[in-house]
């Protein structure tokens, strides 16, 4: 018995000095826990959110958006639009070098948005209006369009607006991930794929002294139990991606705050309408929204820190229609919808549902839900290049939640998934009605005329459900409570001028 | 001894071929299309025929077989679709990482298992050799990424003595590295330790009957320098054995214990390729796996051989 | 685990007594008892799961998520409020089936091959052996994960994956067994007597070679659990609301210090389950063994 206690006491003696010799993190330094593995560090090919959260420590853009999607300048210190809207200017800021010191000038501007209209580029659909791009004094572009784009100032304000060094480009081509270098404040210095990226401050960058860390360090740390626990033990200084069920415990640690974000996003069920089958009847497709209870999703699966809605854009948001309220959850009306559409109960349905452990945690609540409201809802949970092919392929009834992560601007949230010809509208949605609202809100360049349209379209899918719109995120960021400064962009992504660690 | 090694090495060849042969196979047997997965979610028709005609989707399976084996054969294993980089660097950066995993954990299973495995010949159909049985059953029966996440939340979670996760290289920080380390190599050596104590209490017990053991015994020498040195001694041949060939076994093993501490090891990145369908990146480790499979077996010849003093005396 | 052979018999006249001599060297074995109790046990709770559960395994109840264990849930509720005790118990059925069915894929596949093989000899049996020997090179577990992604996740295409995945172990085996027992005086006397060579390989040569193939399936068995159990916890087994342990352990992880019970019952399960097949097969190895 004696001897197990002093057993005891000397497994604790190690633990103790174990964890004195933790090691001590350089206040200078920032360590950044990202939940997945960024894909490829270049606009081009950048298609992930998490890629983006990288080059945004990393670069400036051309522009910028606030939290009220307002659009600040960047590397283009103003800009004007011709009479027509055909032709916009871009003045450019002065004296600003590229991180491996070549200059900062118009050409380098022309250069990479050619680049990101080449066949291949992700970014291609996102500039398909520019029609030319002329580099007319170092510091003046000039963007011809095709048409009048109320849209394009939110693209250069997104991944299109981030530029990089000629000199790399022409060396790397479309390797240029592997070691990027933009106008920025901090440069690349080494990534280990799926453990880390590091970047170091840039001294020749013109806005440095914004800036206190000397060194960025991402750690990529997919299992979200395990990225807490490291930032809980002070391995970390800030995380993203905080599963929300975990924030009230978060929120009792007086070491760490929680800083929760808001960006446009939304979360649906994607119903196939191009498939025979229940769906394509509109009565079922209502029938399931009343089989539907949003907000005990978002309380359940979310412990409330999520926001509800059935729009593209979230309820509190001044793009919202305010006519089209979140309906309640009515199980009798749904089977009354079924009687009406002359199907029996229970109507079957698949969701194809991404593998990861939340929206599988969303699914089995439908799933629920369906139940005692007519439907006898299966899941088919696949990882996301399965679901890739199947939805590619129409092969699937209804799929979700999925949906755009973030946005800077409407028209992303909006045209992909319900334009005909939109490159995410995988419920094969054909509206003319709809077609010609949002053909509307790209060439409206009056922003009240533009809100009208969109909330226009966005009644219309209230009322034809090809997809339906379940909730918001609001992506939460947990720091230790010495971080100071916390702020991010529009499109929600961490910017690091004025945050410091006392 | 020369000629026998040639011998083995000649016959490693086909295996190799075959491994190879096997692990191209499996670009075939994922699902999904790899040229959506390049093009993404937006990508239009054309590009996808583009993309197939540039990555060689459409060519026959032979084909694209040799342009791959002679690839590899220079030591090119492809651009990741995703990142971008080069699978071999990538893949080279992350051996030592699994490597070192495994040397942790080979270590931790040779420190418990042979030590108890021996204790347990000895005292043979006592409690303690009930104990240890039971202790190395339990071993092998534990799943180890359940064992990884129990450590995790006892010694991280609960205790904070421990990182969760992560993995920091020796030569940066070195006492941050053994403390990372601690976890995952008990989780991935527990089964082998197990394994490694049953095989040294049967080959001790196999010993320890023969004759000159018990003429050793016999002729008085102290019962210690019996165990040690008579007993010990020759029962090692089986052990090194084992543990060499385990050692492939624990580079398969790593791949969920990577998974569960988030280790950036071969380990992660072939179930990370899996997911994201990079095909080549599977390849390429299920490729390097097989070889180092082969090439433990024939290290186990070898150091059989060389352990083995009649076997040498015979061929010589 | 290579088995050493047993005195082969050839007469099925002999085989009660043998069984029975066995049976007993089996009950002698406390170990292998325990084993078997434990094996019967989750058999039962598989079987009767409906009669044992204390609720139904995929009822969500929203009001009750995350509740820690108490008399109304002895293992407490998961992330969606459902009685994780009732989804161990029903878990059972997943595990105990895949374990069985992926150990039959395999032995259905490797046996006749490995026999086949040894039987034959020459160049026939070399190029078999190289290829297997290749198959064995190959991890097993990164072979399980890359046929289950294939096939996509599901629980049979998982029994699929394993099975699949270590059918070389059993080519092997069996193949061993057929090359010792083939130079058998029986198998000549057979021969001789004008024995077809089909009616040699299944009466004579797999009857021989069964019992070492048995103890090779129990321990398979116990394997097969587990991989079952890693592939559901990367997503690629059992598929919700149904439950597996593996899948359990997979939702449990993101609630590890929220919910570690969620965490910690399940892995219980596939441990003690583990740890029965494992004691069996070596209660049976030891009781084959003619050396003791």
């Amino acid at each position: 018995m004696k001897r197990t206690t002093s057993y005891l006491r000397s497994a604790a003696l190690i633990g103790v000095l174990a964890a004195s010799f933790g090691s001590v993190a350089n206040a200078a330094d920032l360590r950044f826990a990202l939940a997945d593995d960024p894909d490829a560090l270049d606009t081009k090919s950048n298609r992930a959110q998490t890629g983006l959260t990288v080059l945004t420590v990393m670069c400036d853009r051309l522009m910028w958006t606030d939290s009220k999607l307002t659009i600040l300048p960047g590397l283009a210190k103003s800009w004007s639009w011709s009479d027509d809207g055909k032709e916009l200017t871009l003045d450019l800021i002065e004296g600003a070098k590229f991180q491996d010191g070549t200059p900062f000038d118009a050409e380098a501007v022309k250069i990479n948005i050619e680049r990101n209209k080449e066949k291949g580029s992700q970014r291609a659909d996102d500039i398909s209006t520019v029609a030319s791009v002329e580099a007319v004094s170092p510091t003046k572009v000039l963007i011809k369009v095709s048409e009048p784009s109320a849209q394009l100032l939110s693209k250069l304000a997104d991944r299109v607006g981030i530029v990089f060094s000629p000199t790399v480009i022409k060396e790397l081509g479309d390797n240029l991930g592997r070691a990027p270098v933009c106008v920025g404040p901090y440069k690349f210095v080494e990534r280990v794929a799926q453990d880390r990226i590091v970047l170091e401050k840039d001294a020749n960058y013109y806005d440095a002294a914004k800036y206190a860390f000397d060194k960025v360090t991402f750690r990529i740390i997919p299992d979200d139990a395990v990225r807490l626990a490291n930032l809980q033990s002070g391995e970390l200084d800030l995380m993203e991606k905080l599963d929300p069920s975990n924030a009230a415990t978060v929120a009792e640690d007086k070491n760490l705050q929680i800083i929760p974000m808001t960006v446009l996003n939304n979360q649906t069920v994607v119903l196939n309408l191009n498939r025979e089958g229940p769906m394509k009847d509109p009565k079922v497709r209502e029938a399931l929204e009343m089989a539907l209870d949003r907000q005990a999703i978002v309380d359940v699966a979310f412990a409330g820190q999520y926001q509800a809605g059935n729009q593209f854009v979230a309820p509190d948001s001044p793009f919202y229609n305010a006519d089209f309220p979140i309906p309640a959850r009515d199980p009798e009306k749904a089977k009354a919808l079924i009687a009406e559409a002359g199907l029996q109960e229970p109507v079957p349905l698949k969701i194809l549902v991404p593998n990861r452990p939340l929206s599988v945690r969303v699914g089995e609540m439908m799933q629920a839900m369906g139940t005692n409201a007519g439907f006898a809802i299966t899941l088919d949970v696949v990882d996301f290049a399965t679901t890739l092919k199947l939805t590619d392929e129409g092969n699937f009834e209804s799929w979700g939640p999925i949906g755009p992560q973030f946005a800077n601007d409407l028209d992303t949230v909006a045209y992909p998934v319900l334009h005909s010809t939109g490159g995410r509208n995988l419920s094969r949605y054909k509206s003319p009605e709809m077609d010609k609202l949002l053909e509307a809100t790209r060439t409206a360049t009056d922003p009240a005329k533009r809100m009208e349209l969109f909330k226009e379209a966005s009644a219309l899918a209230v009322k034809d459900r090809p997809v339906l719109y379940l909730y918001h995120q609001k992506p939460l960021f947990v720091a230790t409570s010495k971080l100071k400064g916390f702020h991010a962009t529009g499109d929600g992504f961490v910017k690091l001028d004025g945050m410091t660690i006392d | 001894m020369f000629g026998f090694l040639v011998q083995r090495v000649l016959a490693a060849i086909p295996t190799l071929f075959i491994i190879s042969l096997i692990v191209f196979s499996l670009q075939q047997l994922l699902p999904g299309d790899p040229a959506l997965v390049i093009g993404g979610g937006e990508a239009s028709p054309e590009m996808l025929a583009q993309i197939r005609e540039q990555y060689g989707f459409n060519d026959p399976f032979l084909v694209q077989y040799w342009h791959w084996i002679t690839n590899v054969m220079q030591g090119d294993f492809g651009v990741s679709f995703r990142t971008r980089e080069e699978i071999g660097p990538m893949l080279a950066a992350k051996i030592p990482v699994t490597l070192t995993l495994a040397t942790a954990a080979m270590l931790v299973s040779l420190v418990i298992g042979i030590p108890a495995g021996i204790l347990a010949a000895i005292w043979r159909g006592r409690g303690w050799d009930h104990a240890v049985t039971v202790a190395a059953l339990s071993g092998i029966s534990i799943p180890n990424f359940w064992l990884g996440i129990m450590m995790i939340l006892l010694f991280a979670v609960h205790l904070g003595w421990l990182p969760a996760s992560g993995y920091v290289s020796f030569f940066d920080d070195p006492i941050q590295s053994i403390r990372t380390l601690i976890m995952p190599a008990i989780v991935l050596g527990a089964g082998l330790a197990a394994a490694m104590m049953r095989h040294t209490r049967s080959a001790m017990l196999t010993v320890m009957r023969q004759d000159y053991v018990r003429t050793a015994r016999a002729k008085g020498v102290a019962e210690k320098t019996v165990i040690l040195k008579h007993a010990f001694l020759n029962a090692q041949i089986p052990i090194i054995t084992l543990a060499t060939l385990q050692f492939g076994t624990l580079l398969a093993g790593a791949v969920l214990t990577e998974q569960v501490f988030s280790i950036p090891g071969v380990g992660k990145m072939v179930v990370d390729a899996v997911f994201n369908r990079e095909y080549q990146a599977v390849q390429a480790v299920t490729l390097l796996s097989g070889a180092a499979f082969v090439l433990m077996s024939l290290l186990a010849d070898v150091l059989y051989f060389v352990a083995n003093p009649k076997l040498r005396t015979k061929t010589l | 685990m290579s088995i050493s052979v047993s005195a082969p018999t050839a007469a099925s006249d002999k085989a009660p007594s043998q069984f029975a001599w066995l049976a007993r060297r089996f009950i002698r074995n406390r170990a292998a008892l325990f084993g078997l109790v434990i094996v019967g046990l989750f058999v039962i709770l598989a079987v009767f799961a409906p009669l044992i559960a204390p609720f139904d395994p995929i009822k969500t109840n929203w009001s009750m998520i995350r509740k820690a264990p108490s008399a109304l849930h002895w293992f407490g509720t998961d992330e969606l409020g459902r009685d994780v005790l009732s989804r161990v118990i029903y878990g059972a059925r997943a595990s105990l089936m895949a374990g069985v069915v992926s150990v039959l894929i395999a032995f259905t596949i490797g046996v006749p091959i490995g026999i086949v093989s040894g039987y034959i000899g020459g160049i026939f049996d070399t190029v078999v052996m190289r290829i297997i020997d290749a198959f064995l090179a190959i991890p097993f577990l990164i072979m399980a994960i890359a046929l289950a992604a294939f096939l996509g996740p599901s629980l049979t295409n998982a029994m699929i994956a394993i099975g699949i995945s270590s059918a070389p172990i059993f080519a092997r085996l069996a193949r061993g067994q057929t090359l010792v027992i083939k130079v058998e005086e029986y198998i000549e006397a057979a021969y001789s007597l004008g024995v077809r060579p089909m009616t040699i390989l299944v009466k004579y040569i797999f009857v021989n070679a069964f019992p070492p193939l048995l103890v090779q399936s129990t321990l398979a068995i116990a394997t097969a659990i587990i991989a079952e159990a890693a592939l559901a916890f990367l997503g690629l087994g059992q598929q919700p609301p149904d439950a597996s342990w593996g899948s359990m352990l997979n939702a449990g992880r993101s609630s590890l210090s929220l919910a570690p019970w969620m965490s910690i019952y399940p892995g219980i399960a596939i441990f003690l389950t583990v740890l029965g097949f494992n004691l069996l097969g070596d209660g049976l190895h030891d009781a084959l063994d003619p050396k003791d």
